[in-house]
């Protein structure tokens, strides 16, 4: 009578595991002065809102979020990125004819193959969780950054809009409405 | 009563088919059967060739547009009437290479994805009568059973190139390696630029068949190819236009514009159906910029708009500007720029963000 032994297998994988995010997109901006004059007042706005320059990009950083804006061509990037290790582990028994001989190995090395596909599906499942976080992270960030955003460029706008108007003539009154965001200039030509 | 052999009966009947004279499932069969070649046609076949790529050809570009009167530029200034009232006859030949023979020998003697014999023509050696049969063959064969390998010769020179094949059939071109660009040179000017026109109202069609197909595709990967091709021969093709002075051209890209953006236009038209769950919102944002090509050169238009307002009456361009200007105005460009620039917004994940 013949007689099977249990094989076992066992695994860890210690990865670390790393996911970003990022969109880019256009600010919208009214050209009421030359491009460089607006591109000025919006970083100057910028810098007055937290953001710090690096190079040609203004920057700043918040809960993980990175938004950098380039004021010339007025280009927001904003991104996120997370990594950590990832530790997983497992087991896979079979059975073979013998204890120590080639059907042994054979069983062996395939339960390692099969153990290897399934820790690597674990690793590909956390990775995926740890995107979706960032994701997650980012998505929640951009309506508040949509409403800051909009109110820079309003104040860039209006700001220009002072100059502009100062430049035409003598400016004899102007009104602004924070609640609405109109601005009424009244300037004598 | 002309006797020809059997290959150049099969040949003959190929070439019916590219030139819609033979229906698919006479062609079929002789795609499939790899016939021997001989090694010379005979005179009866080769003025068979002559006269149908002579006759046909002419009668399809009639029949597809060139009837139409309508105006295009002829050396700066618009004419009207059909294509043979705007070029004279004399002026619209087309004329056929050893290359368009040796394409069909090849093409009956092989199925379309075989890669033995080569039959890789020089690009610059092809006539515009060439380029044009091998864009009949290319709708023919795209209509073939997808084991017969027609997507491979696509893949290939001179297919992967061909630039009238690209803007009417982006959809051909997703997995074109990107270092192969469609050459529009032959399209811009003499009687490629007739064939153009010709091939408007089919261009037109093609578009808003492409745009409302978007509606219907679920992957993002798929919309995201889709897109990329379109985007590769629009931004080819309307660079062109410019070069050349012939932004009458792309008057396809304006009507289709104007059949897709009506009142009621909304972003699900183009992204109804994509299963964006999970995606990465870089890879979203690349999908819908995928789905939105069409409606994102409507801005360029806009550009030429601007550029056609601002030539005074004593400049080079004005005449074109002018015509250029009036087919803005008919199709009522500045308010489809409008709808496209909505829609785009709409889909823009930042600026679409709910509000915290």
């Amino acid at each position: 009578m013949s007689r099977s032994y249990r094989i076992s297998v066992r695994e860890c994988v210690n990865r670390v595991i790393k996911a970003e995010d990022r969109i880019s997109t256009q600010l919208e901006i009214l050209e009421v002065l030359p491009a460089d004059q607006m591109a000025d007042l919006l970083a100057r706005e910028l810098e007055q809102d937290g953001y710090r320059r690096e190079g040609n990009l203004l920057v700043k950083e918040e809960d993980g979020v990175v938004v950098s804006i380039d004021a010339k061509t007025g280009e927001v990037t904003v991104s996120s990125e997370a990594s950590e290790g990832a530790k997983v582990e497992g087991e896979r028994v079979g059975r073979a004819y013998d204890d120590i001989g080639p059907h042994a190995g054979q069983v062996r090395e395939n339960l390692r193959q099969e153990l290897q596909r399934d820790l690597e599906k674990k690793v590909a499942e956390k990775t995926q969780e740890l995107q979706s976080k960032v994701t997650d992270r980012l998505e929640g960030k951009l309506g508040d950054l949509r409403q800051e955003l909009d109110r820079v460029v309003n104040r860039v706008t209006a700001e220009a809009l002072k100059r502009k108007a100062a430049s035409l003539g003598q400016i004899k009154e102007m009104t602004e409405d924070p609640q609405s965001g109109s601005l009424t200039i009244v300037v004598e030509v | 009563m002309q006797i020809v052999s059997r290959f150049e009966a099969a040949l003959l009947r190929l070439l019916q088919y590219f030139l819609r004279g033979e229906p698919i499932e006479r062609a079929n069969p002789l795609i499939e059967a790899r016939l021997s070649p001989p090694k010379h046609l005979s005179e009866g076949a080769l003025r068979l060739i002559r006269d149908a790529l002579a006759k046909r050809c002419t009668y399809l570009l009639a029949q597809r547009g060139g009837w139409r009167d309508e105006r295009f530029l002829r050396h700066d200034r618009p004419k009207g009437g059909r294509l043979w009232q705007r070029t004279a006859p004399a002026d619209l030949g087309l004329r056929f290479s050893q290359a368009s023979l040796n394409f069909l020998v090849w093409i009956t003697s092989v199925r379309p994805g075989d890669k033995s014999p080569v039959w890789a023509p020089e690009p610059d050696s092809l006539t515009t009568g060439d380029l044009l049969l091998l864009f009949f063959a290319h709708e023919g064969l795209r209509e073939t059973s997808e084991t017969l390998g027609a997507a491979e010769l696509r893949k290939r020179s001179p297919y992967n190139e061909h630039a009238l094949c690209w803007l009417t059939y982006p959809e051909d071109f997703v997995r074109t390696p990107a270092e192969a660009s469609p050459r529009l040179q032959p399209w811009m000017s003499g009687v490629g630029s007739c064939i153009l026109e010709a091939l408007q109202p089919d261009l037109t069609q093609r578009w808003v068949l492409i745009e409302s197909s978007k509606e219907r595709i679920e992957k993002p990967e798929t919309m995201r190819l889709l897109g990329t091709a379109q985007d590769r021969i629009l931004n080819a093709f309307l660079l062109a236009c410019e070069q050349a002075k012939r932004r009458d051209l792309a008057r396809f890209l304006l009507r289709a514009a104007h059949l897709l953006l009506g009142p009621n236009a909304h972003a699900g038209m183009w992204t109804g159906s994509l299963q964006m769950t999970g995606q990465r919102l870089a890879d979203r944002a690349a999908t819908y910029q995928a789905a939105t090509t069409l409606l994102r050169h409507v801005d360029r238009l806009a550009g030429w708009a601007k550029w056609a307002r601002s030539q005074g009456r004593f400049d080079d361009d004005y005449i074109a500007a002018q015509l250029y200007l009036a087919d803005w105005e008919q199709y009522q460009g500045d308010l489809l720029q409008q709808r496209a620039q909505t829609i785009i917004r709409h889909l823009d994940p930042m600026k679409s963000a709910p509000s915290a």
